[in-house]
């Protein structure tokens, strides 16, 4: 039998468990239970366990493994991850509960309206109709703070990442790229083909849990028009004292 | 009370050692490039190691001290001047109110930090003052020294005040760091082979074992940027995404590398050819613009005895300064 997964060295302060070559939501969920699982067991040096597609990356801090008597710090993370593989089971599926978020597809925020309509020769009511009827499941965040990383798409609405990047996204954008989509949690440069934005913010500093989603959370966009996109926006700005 | 920033720096911030424990949500661990002078200048004024510090980059700005301290400086070559007067690097000083402290370039090394006995206050935000420049959280307000901050120190339990002689502009207190072993050979940085180091054709590894490569001017706290021989690979797979570190050596579509420092984005789908070894990211963090530097492979377990030597190198000067200061208290 093939080994189900790998662990390769990320340099001298990380290790990454990786298993398959392909994007599913069983693999995902599997890995953000691990990287749960890693975060809560008091782990001797360990910084932070990172889930993604299809991997988990610990990274760890070498002086106080060794300290407490290990002699190789990357052996003995590597029994840590493996322990994880074992023990870690994803909970069912059908418990999590559906964040139904807003979007609005309207000008101006489909900043990327014709290229997408070019690309999948779809009608924007279509396009709409597809990226909003779905549940997605957040694969990871990553690239910037809160930025989560959403599939699968319908494969209909497989476009490319643009040839040239935005200078600048506006927070809260929504964006499709590589059968994935994702939000712009801060204004920032980006590749992704723009269908809306959301009010909602994804990324908040003064809260504990800055970030709205979470890797492993279900998501399904609504769509709501630029009146009520503002209604929103309005509810959910800081207090200006 | 404060040092009080008179004239602003290109890219002045407070940093701390960095903010691990929530790269799984999207936040890079950010903190002092140079985590290793950091630690010193802090150990060397009887500072935790991640006390807030102030990160310099040149030309970097000039400070007005507005009450005495005790104060230590390191990592860049740059020097540092009292008013007139040249000041030490590496070792303990004691600086009296009303004088101003700037940097004259020319030397090596691209980041210069500044600790203050007792530390500083600054802005925490997830456990951490490191400024994080993207967000504008931590540090100073989140963003970069300007003309005018008021850097506050915070009370300081060594009573180095009863040591100051009345007369004197600037006190040097008699103990330093020697660094010189983990900046040895500047140019020269030890690598593990990454996940994706066998997929680069045999003339490219050899490339990358053999050749120069010339630090480009767009690097940054997020990474450097290498110009060096177009690498190739074998064959070309798209990669799916997955966390990457401080350190991680990516080959760009363009056959080029970028190394990743501490504003890193915290995933990443480009082939990892390498990391960077932990006892030689403070040497990563000091290379300048232009300058030219060489690689070298190494083991997984000689990297791992590296860090581990590092590490208690800064726990041994730890033990000595704080002897040094508990002697210094009974003279």
């Amino acid at each position: 039998m093939s080994k189900e997964y790998e662990i390769f060295s990320l340099g001298d302060h990380s290790l990454t468990l990786q298993t398959g070559d392909k994007i599913s939501l069983p693999v995902n969920a599997k890995m953000v239970t691990m990287a749960e699982w890693l975060r809560q067991q008091h782990i001797t040096g360990l910084q932070d366990a990172v889930p993604s597609y299809n991997s988990v990356t610990i990274i760890y801090d070498v002086y106080p493994i060794r300290k407490s008597g290990a002699q190789d710090a990357a052996a003995f993370m590597r029994e840590r991850l493996e322990d994880a593989w074992e023990k870690a089971i994803p909970a069912q599926r059908t418990a999590l509960p559906v964040n139904r978020l807003p979007v609005c597809y309207e000008e101006p925020y489909c900043l990327d309206k014709q290229e997408v309509m070019q690309a999948t020769a779809l009608h924007w009511e279509e396009i709409v109709q597809l990226h909003s009827e779905r549940v997605y499941q957040v694969f990871l965040l990553g690239f910037l703070p809160g930025f989560p990383y959403m599939g699968v798409l319908p494969d209909v609405l497989k476009v490319a990442r643009k040839e040239t990047p935005r200078q600048q996204v506006p927070a809260g954008s929504v964006g499709i790229a590589a059968g994935q989509t994702g939000i712009y949690p801060v204004s920032s440069p980006g590749g992704w083909c723009i269908l809306g934005c959301t009010p909602v913010p994804m990324f908040d500093p003064s809260l504990d849990h800055p970030t709205y989603f979470a890797a492993g959370d279900q998501v399904q966009f609504y769509p709501i028009s630029a009146e009520e996109f503002r209604t929103i926006k309005e509810k959910h700005r800081p207090d200006e004292h | 009370m404060s040092i009080k920033v008179i004239r602003q720096g290109v890219l002045d911030t407070l940093q701390d050692t960095g903010r691990y424990g929530f790269q799984h949500w999207g936040i890079n661990p950010g903190g002092a490039v140079d985590r290793y002078a950091a630690r010193v200048v802090n150990l060397l004024v009887g500072n935790p190691m991640n006390e807030t510090v102030i990160e310099m980059h040149f030309p970097s700005g000039q400070f007005l001290f507005e009450k005495d301290a005790l104060i230590a400086i390191g990592g860049a070559e740059w020097q540092p001047f009292l008013n007139d007067r040249p000041l030490p690097v590496w070792q303990p000083v004691i600086v009296r109110r009303n004088t101003i402290l700037q940097f004259r370039g020319g030397g090596s090394g691209m980041r210069g930090y500044l600790a203050i006995a007792g530390g500083i206050e600054a802005e925490s935000w997830l456990g951490s003052t490191g400024t994080g420049l993207s967000i504008g959280k931590g540090g100073f307000r989140g963003r970069k020294l300007q003309n005018g901050d008021a850097i506050i120190f915070k009370e300081c339990e060594i009573d180095w005040q009863t040591w100051v002689h009345d007369d004197h502009l600037l006190q040097t207190l008699p103990w330093k760091a020697n660094v010189a072993p983990v900046y040895h050979n500047p140019n020269t940085l030890f690598f593990t082979r990454g996940k994706e180091w066998d997929t680069l054709t045999e003339t490219s590894r050899y490339a990358v074992s053999s050749q120069g490569f010339m630090v480009k001017p767009a690097s940054d706290r997020m990474g450097y940027q290498l110009q060096g021989p177009a690498l190739k690979r074998v064959y070309e797979e798209e990669l799916i995404s997955s966390a990457v570190t401080s350190g991680t050596i990516q080959l760009l579509p363009s056959g080029q590398l970028i190394i990743l420092a501490a504003d890193h984005q915290t995933t990443g789908g480009y082939p990892r050819v390498g990391h960077i070894i932990s006892a030689h990211l403070p040497k990563l963090a000091q290379l300048k613009p232009g300058q030219f530097v060489r690689f070298h492979t190494a083991e997984l377990s000689v990297a791992e005895k590296l860090c581990y030597a590092m590490e208690q190198e800064l726990h041994i000067l730890q033990a000595a300064t704080d002897a040094h200061l508990k002697q210094y208290k009974c003279r």
